[in-house]
């Protein structure tokens, strides 16, 4: 507690009244030193003895005051200004020197903190809600353990999951949509108005679920979620009413109308909940019971989407194939609060007996839920689930720091040199009595204070690089989010630890050498201190040493994911080629709009998107091969062959595909035709097999044509005639077998479709994928566009983890190369200058410059085998770590380890060359004429 | 020796303070000297810093008065705390220097 009081007072003393102290206190002394001389006098001296007497008997009075004052206040922060001021002095009296060293450390900081930002965002920023630990996903996984192909639920499967299980405190579920906004009855032809927006259809307990509460009126409840179609209530979000409705507080009891129908507010969320999708944006909440008014099925709370629906997407790689009865697929993404002492895994157990309890009541494969914290299931299906990005993550930091540290090692040879110079300086101070931690600190502040600068560049630069990362991350493009990577006060504070820490490391080395100079020599005028420079030598070539082991290490890193990211796109690949695609995902059926206007719509698309440029071909699928769709599906038979009755029938997944679609995703047609024109309306129905399936009912692809095949009975569709068989790629993954694809000419799907666009050329994607999606803006200005994919998109998330990691691996490999060659070069170019006289006596003597040059580069190339020597080991030792990320590669690449070498002795010797050739040029006669 | 007695010149100044009653620096330094038998060289300027301190610990007070020859010095007053505080040490005090005294005892028995 003294202390602490002691402390405040000194506090105090930096602001309050430190003048009058000052002046108090010498008028104290003064009254002191005239009584001791009164008594003096008394003793019988003179006034003048008696005066002189008491100053000896009082001590010196300055220091009383030093110390008087040093008591008052912290003489800390008056030296800090003192030492700041002076380092002030000196770097502005080199700018070269202080550009060249904050720009360096800036480059080292920036790594890092536009790491950070990314990792901060993705892993360790939660859902706005209350104790969002609690909160999980409730996934239905497909039954073969593969985590892709997720499928949502039904209302049936959530309500039977929200009543009987025991798990969650509560269990809510949600309908993602788009719809258009306006603020009046829409008419005929008037969509000047209208934007379009996110939102989330939610069960009643949602909010209460979340913990969030209205901002400003209220949030909807249970009881505004009893009877469908009767609850037109809806809470917007804050944004929505800052920017729609300008943040009138007459908002509340409006009527604004989503989609076309009119929905009362009743309530504005806080400017902190963006809803459930991570970082993404919701811009309304209206209950589930609404469904209906945004394209939901007519009853959709009793269907379960029952029967023969085959889910399939592009597959883990290595995983099984699925064969069997279909799965129940919904629309409605399930989330709920863990009850405190309920583990996720103990949850999934209890909601997967429920769910197949309803399955079997269905004749349904039985799914497996998956129960995931909130975190874990924001990264499904991005860069391929939270191990990976914790992966990447703890990969990227590493690799940052250590580009740090080179980068610090760059700055303190810097200083290091520039100590030689200023020896005798310090000597000076040293001599006229300033101690020799006075002097460290003065040289620590100085490097501080560079390490605050550049940091303060890195941050600001942070937040241009952190958005081009955000920017440069794969997400799912089924659930899109848009990450939003602006650093936060968490980012801020982890530079400025990292620039504090910048200045201490490659400020340590060059103050601990100021305070071992021996003052005597560093005096003495042309005395260049020869006994001490082999001693500061080596403490500058371990630094280079270092320097350039460790980015072996981190270009041997990037090396290994640049071979395995070759290796990725052949283990990943879709089947077909990726690189000239563009698709998305069209939901007319989101409008409101029915089949008829549907179909048009779709005729529309391919009439007007063919007439984008650069367009090879496009075609329009309900259930692409690419992602994870839910595709009808049941048994087909051969016309006039009754199939054998005791063998199990076999599933085929059943498309509906627009003309040319063969060709434009690339799937070879091996039989007769594509679809074309000619399978219009009128004409007989046709139907294209795969491979696998025309010669399991017709012997051959060849056979096939020609022949007819009778769909399952649910489809109510006439026999087909078989008039095309293709073959899928060669490595295709996960792409079911057996197929039957229809034009929808013919059989208009009346749903949802993505259209599949073939660029002429590999070329710039996101031109094209913006005219496609400006051509379709014409054709209908709100029709909401999902899921764009462009080229690797279209394969395996995976493949973008493996290409992310390539990317910034190799980009901090390069960047600490870079400034690692840049080290070594600073250093011989050191040694060249120190050896002048040496150099100049040589070629005096007649060396020849191959002779010297060699010697340098000798110099160089000892130093770079060195490090090279040390990194490869450190690599080998570190490497295996990696093993995990890596797509069918060993750690020890073989390739990598010789390629790094062979990169990193080819850009030393350019790094020693160029000094070495200055070397070659030194004048023997200017340098002896300088003693 | 001055190292030691410096350590404790503190305390020194409260028991001063204690036993005489508020007093300004001058006949501090005076008194401290006067009792010490001029064992301790007291360099009277190193006074001040240790009133400061003790002031800012809240043990003593100070003001601006009248000293008998009629200047105006600042008089320093022992504060309820200062009483407080130096009773403690003072019993820290007679415990550590009782058992140092014991030790040596125990050397004189030996001899």
């Amino acid at each position: 507690v003294t202390a602490l009081r002691i402390f405040l007072a000194r506090l105090l003393g930096l602001f309050a009244g430190d003048t009058r102290r000052e002046r108090e206190l010498r008028a104290e002394i003064d009254g002191h030193i005239a009584e001791t001389a009164d008594e003096y006098v008394r003793q019988g001296m003179t006034p003048d003895e008696a005066r002189h007497a008491a100053l000896r008997r009082f001590g010196g009075v300055t220091q009383t005051v030093e110390a008087h004052r040093a008591q008052r206040r912290f003489t800390f922060f008056s030296t800090l200004g003192q030492d700041l001021r002076y380092a002030g002095r000196t770097l502005v009296r080199a700018p070269g020197f202080a550009i060249v060293a904050i720009l360096t450390l800036a480059i080292g900081i920036l790594g890092n903190t536009t790491i950070f930002s990314g990792v901060n965002a993705l892993l360790y920023t939660p859902l706005p809600t209350k104790q969002p630990e609690q909160i999980a996903q409730v996934l239905s996984a497909r039954g073969d353990g593969s985590n892709q192909g997720i499928v949502k639920h039904t209302y049936k499967r959530y309500t039977s999951l929200r009543d009987t299980n025991t798990s969650f405190a509560a269990l809510a579920a949600i309908r993602d949509v788009t719809a258009p906004i306006s603020d009046r009855a829409p008419a005929a032809g008037t969509a000047t108005d209208v934007g379009v927006v996110r939102g989330e259809i939610a069960s009643g307990n949602y909010f209460d679920m979340l913990g969030v509460r209205a901002a400003n009126g209220r949030a909807f409840t249970p009881d505004d979620d009893r009877t469908p179609n009767a609850h037109a209530v809806v809470v917007i979000s804050d944004r929505l009413w800052r920017t729609q409705f300008s943040a009138d507080p007459q908002t509340l009891g409006r009527v604004v109308y989503l989609n076309g129908h009119p929905f009362t507010v009743i309530g504005i969320a806080p400017a902190s909940f963006t809803g459930t999708v991570f970082a993404n944006e919701t811009d309304f909440w209206a209950p589930l019971m609404m469904q209906g008014q945004f394209g939901a099925a007519l009853n959709w709370w009793s269907e379960t989407r029952s029967r023969h629906i085959v889910v399939f997407g592009v597959r883990r790689f290595g995983g099984p194939a699925v064969t069997g009865p279909g799965q129940e697929v919904g629309d409605l993404r399930v989330l709920g609060r863990l009850k405190p002492d309920v583990g996720a895994g103990q949850a999934a157990a209890e909601l997967t007996t429920i769910a197949a309890g309803l399955a079997q009541a269905n004749k349904l494969t039985p799914p497996r839920i998956d129960v995931l914290a909130e975190l874990e299931a924001r990264h499904q299906g991005g860069l391929g689930g939270l191990e990976q990005v914790r992966g990447i993550s703890r990969l990227a930091l590493w690799a940052s720091g250590l580009v740090w540290l080179i980068a610090c090692g760059n700055v303190a040879n810097l200083f290091l040199a520039r100590a030689t110079a200023r020896r005798r300086e310090i000597a000076i101070r040293l001599s006229l009595g300033a101690g020799r931690w006075r002097v460290v600190r003065q040289l620590l502040t100085e490097s501080t204070a560079l390490g605050l600068v550049a940091g303060a560049l890195a941050v600001a630069l942070t937040f241009w690089t952190a958005n081009l990362l955000g920017s440069a991350i794969p997400t799912n493009v089924q659930l899109p989010i848009t990450l939003d990577f602006t650093p936060d006060l968490r980012v801020l504070g982890w530079g400025l630890a990292l620039s504090l820490a910048t200045g201490l490391v490659f400020g340590l080395a060059p103050a601990w050498q100021a305070v071992r100079t021996d003052l005597v020599p560093s005096l003495k005028p042309g005395e260049s201190g020869s006994s001490q420079s082999a001693r500061r030598f080596t403490l500058r070539n371990a630094l280079v040493v270092a320097q350039l082991s460790i980015s072996v290490v981190v270009l041997v890193a990037g090396g290994l994911f640049v071979r395995s990211l070759a290796n990725a796109r052949e283990a990943f690949s879709p089947g077909f080629a990726t690189d000239r695609l563009v698709s998305m995902r069209l939901d007319p059926g989101v409008l409101g709009y029915k089949a008829p206007r549907i179909d048009a719509f779709y005729r529309d698309v391919l009439r007007q998107v063919k007439e984008v440029p650069r367009i090879e071909t496009l075609s329009l699928i309900d259930s692409p091969p690419f992602g994870s769709y839910g595709s009808l599906g049941g048994p087909i038979t051969a016309e006039g062959i009754s199939p054998d009755p005791a063998s199990t029938p076999v599933e085929v997944g059943i498309h509906v595909a627009g003309p040319r679609f063969f060709h434009t995703i690339g799937f070879p047609i091996v039989a007769g035709r594509d679809f074309d024109e000619r399978d219009a309306a009128d004409a007989p129905p046709v139907a294209i097999l795969s491979a696998a399936e025309a010669v399991r009912l017709f012997g051959s692809d060849r056979n096939a044509i020609g022949k007819r095949v009778i769909p399952p009975e649910e489809f109510n569709s006439p026999a087909l005639q078989v008039v095309g068989v293709f073959e899928k790629g060669r490595k295709t993954q996960g792409f079911e077998e057996r197929a039957l694809y229809t034009t929808f000419l013919q059989r208009p799907p009346g749903r949802a479709m993505t259209l599949v666009v073939k660029a002429a050329s590999a070329g710039d994607l996101n031109w094209l994928a913006e005219a496609v999606r400006k051509s379709l803006q014409q054709i209908d200005p709100v029709m909401p566009i999902a899921e764009v994919r462009k080229g690797e998109n279209h394969a395996a998330p995976e493949l973008g983890a493996v290409r992310l990691t390539a990317e910034i691996a190799m980009l901090l490999g390069l960047v600490a190369l870079t400034l690692a060659s840049l080290g070594l070069y600073g250093v011989i170019s050191y040694a060249v200058s120190m050896r002048a006289r040496e150099i100049g006596i040589r070629l005096a003597l007649g060396a020849h410059s191959g002779n010297v040059r060699g010697l340098i580069i000798g110099q160089g190339m000892l130093l770079t085998v060195v490090g090279l020597a040390v990194g490869l080991i450190v690599s080998l030792i570190a490497t295996p770590v990696l093993q995990s990320m890596l797509v069918n590669l060993p750690a020890t690449d073989l390739v990598t380890f010789v390629g790094v070498s062979a990169l990193l002795i080819a850009i030393a010797l350019v790094a020693s060359y160029v000094p070495a050739r200055r070397a070659t040029r030194i004048d023997p006669i200017a340098t002896l004429r300088t003693e | 020796m001055t190292d030691v007695l410096y350590g404790s010149l503190g305390l020194i100044i409260l028991k001063t303070l204690e036993a005489l009653g508020p007093l300004h620096g001058y006949r501090i330094a005076r008194r401290i000297e006067q009792i010490s038998g001029d064992h301790m060289a007291l360099n009277q300027g190193t006074l001040y810093p240790a009133l400061l301190k003790l002031e800012q610990a809240g043990w003593v007070k100070s003001s601006w008065g009248e000293s008998d020859s009629g200047r105006a010095v600042k008089i320093y007053t022992l504060s309820r705390a200062g009483r407080k505080h130096l009773a403690a040490e003072e019993a820290a005090w007679q415990h550590a220097t009782g058992v140092v005294a014991r030790f040596f005892k125990i050397q004189d028995e030996r001899s």
